[in-house]
Formats: C-alpha cells, structure tokens, sequence
C-alpha cells in the first residue's frame, strides 16, 4: 500500500469507525471523543463495531513478545567496537582540521611537543607491551580479553583530553595503565579487585572520560 | 483516595512528560558518547520495538538483527535528534524504516507457529495457555493478510497507544492515509476473523 489518500466514506459512520481504534486505546483528545460518544449513544451500528473493537482490544493484549534483552544488547557491543563516535563528536572532529589550519602558529606547535611527550611516555610506560594473542579485542564483558599485567577495566578518553589529564585521571581512580591506545583508542587500565567498583564510578564521573567499562562484568551498568 | 478523571489524566500527562524528558536527557548523553545512558534507553525499548517489530515485519528471526540496527542509528545520530519531536516517535520512525527496507529485500514468506506457542506466561494454567495459543494464532494469521503498512499502523495503535498525528509522524504520511490505513485494515481483520474472536473471550 501506498502512502495515497483513498477518501473514506462521507457518511458519520464510516468517519466514527475509523476513530474506533483510538477511541478505545484513549489516545484520541477531548473533541474527538466528545463526537464519537454524541454518535455512538444514538447509532447501534457503531456501537457494534465499538464491541468488536473492544474484543479484539482484549485479545492483542494477549500477545506477548519473546525478548532477550541482555542477550541483543551483548550482540550490540560487538557492533560498537570500532564503531563511529555519536555524530555531535564525528562533526567536531569533522571541523578539526579547519581550526588546525586557522590557529595560530605557537598553538600548532604546542600541540605537537606535546603529542611528542605523550607518544615518549607511552613507550615508557609500554615497553613489555603484550604479546599479539593477548591484545584487548572487545569491549563486550563476555568478550575473551586476556591482558598481560592483570587488566580489569577499559577506558575511552575524550579525544582533546590532555596527558596531564589522563594522568591525574589515572591518579584519581587508583588505576594503572596497563595497556593502550588500541586501534580505537581505548586504554586498558588495572585496579585492585576490591576496588572496581568504586574505580569505575569515579572515572564515569570525570568529564575526561568518554566512556568506562569492567572486563570481568563488575559494576556493569 | 479518590481522583477525579481530569486529577488522574493530569497525573499520566505529567508521568508521560517525565519519562518523554527523562528520554531526551538519555539521547543527549548518549550523543556525548555516553555508553551507560544509550545502555539505559536500550533497556527502555527493547521491548517495546520487539513487539512493533514483531508484528510489522512477521519474522521473528528477523527481529533481534533489525532492533539493534535500530539502535546502532541511535547510537550514531544522537547529535542528529533535534527535540521537534518525541524520542519514542524519532525511535519508531527509525525501526520503522530499517523493517519496511528489510521487508523489500526479503521476500520470502515466514510463519513461526512455535515462536508464537513459546510466548505464553510461565505460569498461565494450561487451560489459559492453550486460548491465548490459539488466540494467537487466530490473530496472527489474520495479521498476515494486512500489508506492512496496515500492520506498522495497526501495532502502533494496538500494542503501543500512539495516537495517529504521531503514527504520521513515524510512517512519515499524512494522517488521513494513517485514518485510511486503519480503516482498511479493521475491515479486512474483521472479514478474516469474522465472529471467531468473540468465541476465544
């Protein structure tokens, strides 16, 4: 069917019984029920086709859906690794490369020292970086993600987020870096088991973090 | 105590504004990235787009791969979603047309009498499950002669309680063809089931 307008009868009937559906499910407003009672006190016709109505109102009340909503929603994190950021941040990064350009001078290049600094720490910091096998895969707790050094928790951060941001992050939340950046940004990060919970609810309240996840399925939300 | 129609109307008028904010508030956070607020409003409609889902496209098998088609666009076009209209009708209108799209590319004809037999409660009596069994299978062949028009009309109006300027909206139609839908599809629901629904109740 589609989406022309086959006129329906011009007779009160044929335009009360097509309100029907809404009448009985009260989704219709005041007027229009007001019009459709005024009728229907005086038109055993459309009193009929209002019984009906209420008959088969009863019986798709009884059809249930069948729905796994843990399961779907698992299925789904598979499909969010990797994926776009929500549009406002793709738009903003869309828009990067025009600021870059018109910034001045002194601030391009700060930027680089400083990515400069980040990218030498991290080698710092990852010189026994895990062997291939034992990469971070997915985001998903039922995900298989054996990660050297006893990783529990994985963590996104804001794409203009600084070093010393990450750092005093890092500080606040009792975390360890244990392994990152994967291929989309997310660093594997290590806290005391006794304190997973509590890590995960400090870093989701940081601004810097885009996004916190346990490993092992703790303090899910 | 006792409220008058226009206190309670007044009542579910305030609760439906808070759920439609509370709603709102989950797009935003989920369009700065935020992982639990999509997560929350996942939770919030899963059932109800499995249900729409369901009855619109008649392929259960059909229907887990289409929700989360569904919800990966929210996901990714939260920044996109303006507030000019309810987060229940932008939604919809985004199942609506992932499942018509669906529906043009597969073809082939599907009927799962046992996905419709498991959907009994628990602990319905057998007596109980068997007539809502058969009230099921009653109503979902007399669903099947609707087209994919009819029946995204039919299970927004039925199953959900939209009005029909919002089932406009998410069809993306004028509302008189949403009027004429329903009454085209009433008729053809009453010529299929004829008196058989009043013998089940």
């Amino acid at each position: 069917m589609s989406g022309r307008v086959i006129p329906l009868g011009t007779d009160i009937h044929s335009r009360v019984q097509a309100l029907l559906p809404w009448y009985v499910r009260g989704s219709l407003d005041i007027e229009e029920r007001a019009r459709i009672e005024a009728h229907l006190g005086e038109c055993a016709l459309c009193q009929a086709e209002l019984a009906w109505e209420r008959r088969l109102h009863v019986a798709d009340d009884a059809a249930a859906p069948s729905e796994d909503v843990e399961r779907d929603l698992a299925l789904l994190r598979e499909r969010l690794v990797g994926a776009a950021v929500p549009a406002r941040q793709g738009e903003r990064a869309a828009r990067l490369p025009r600021g870059w350009r018109q910034g001045p001078a002194w601030l391009r290049w700060a930027l680089v020292a400083q990515c400069a600094v980040i990218a030498t720490l991290m080698l710092g910091l990852f010189a026994d970086a895990p062997s291939p096998e034992q990469r971070y895969r997915a985001l998903g707790r039922h995900a298989v993600v054996p990660v050297a050094g006893g990783g529990n928790l994985v963590v996104r951060f804001r794409p203009e987020t600084t070093e010393q941001q990450m750092r005093q992050t890092l500080r606040d939340s009792d975390a360890r870096l244990v392994y990152g950046p994967t291929t989309t940004d997310a660093y594997v990060l290590s806290v005391p088991a006794e304190r997973v919970k509590d890590a995960i609810g400090r870093l989701r309240a940081q601004r810097t973090v885009l996004l916190v996840e346990s490993l092992d399925g703790a303090g899910a939300p | 105590m006792l409220r008058t129609p226009r206190v309670a109307a007044a009542t579910v008028d305030a609760r439906c504004a808070s759920v439609a904010s509370a709603d709102a508030h989950l797009v935003h956070r989920t369009a700065g990235g935020d992982l639990h607020a999509f997560e929350q409003l996942y939770r919030a409609y899963h059932p109800r787009l499995t249900r729409f889902l369901e009855r619109l496209t008649r392929r259960p098998g059909l229907v887990g791969e289409l929700l989360n088609d569904t919800m990966l666009v929210v996901w990714n076009r939260a920044g996109t979603y303006n507030g000019r209209c309810q987060v229940s009708t932008w939604i919809f209108a985004i199942a609506y047309r992932k499942a018509m799209k669906a529906l043009q590319r597969w073809d082939e004809p599907v009927g799962d009498a046992a996905a419709d037999e498991d959907r009994a409660p628990p602990d319905a009596e057998p007596e109980q499950q068997l007539a809502q069994s058969q009230l099921r299978a009653l109503l979902s062949g007399a669903l099947e002669g609707l087209s994919a028009e009819q029946r995204a009309v039919v299970a927004l109006t039925y199953l959900h309680g939209v009005g029909y300027r919002e089932i406009a909206e998410i069809v993306g139609c004028p509302v008189d063809t949403v009027k004429t839908r329903m009454f085209y599809a009433r008729r053809r629901l009453k010529a299929l089931l004829g008196d058989q629904l009043g013998d089940w109740l």
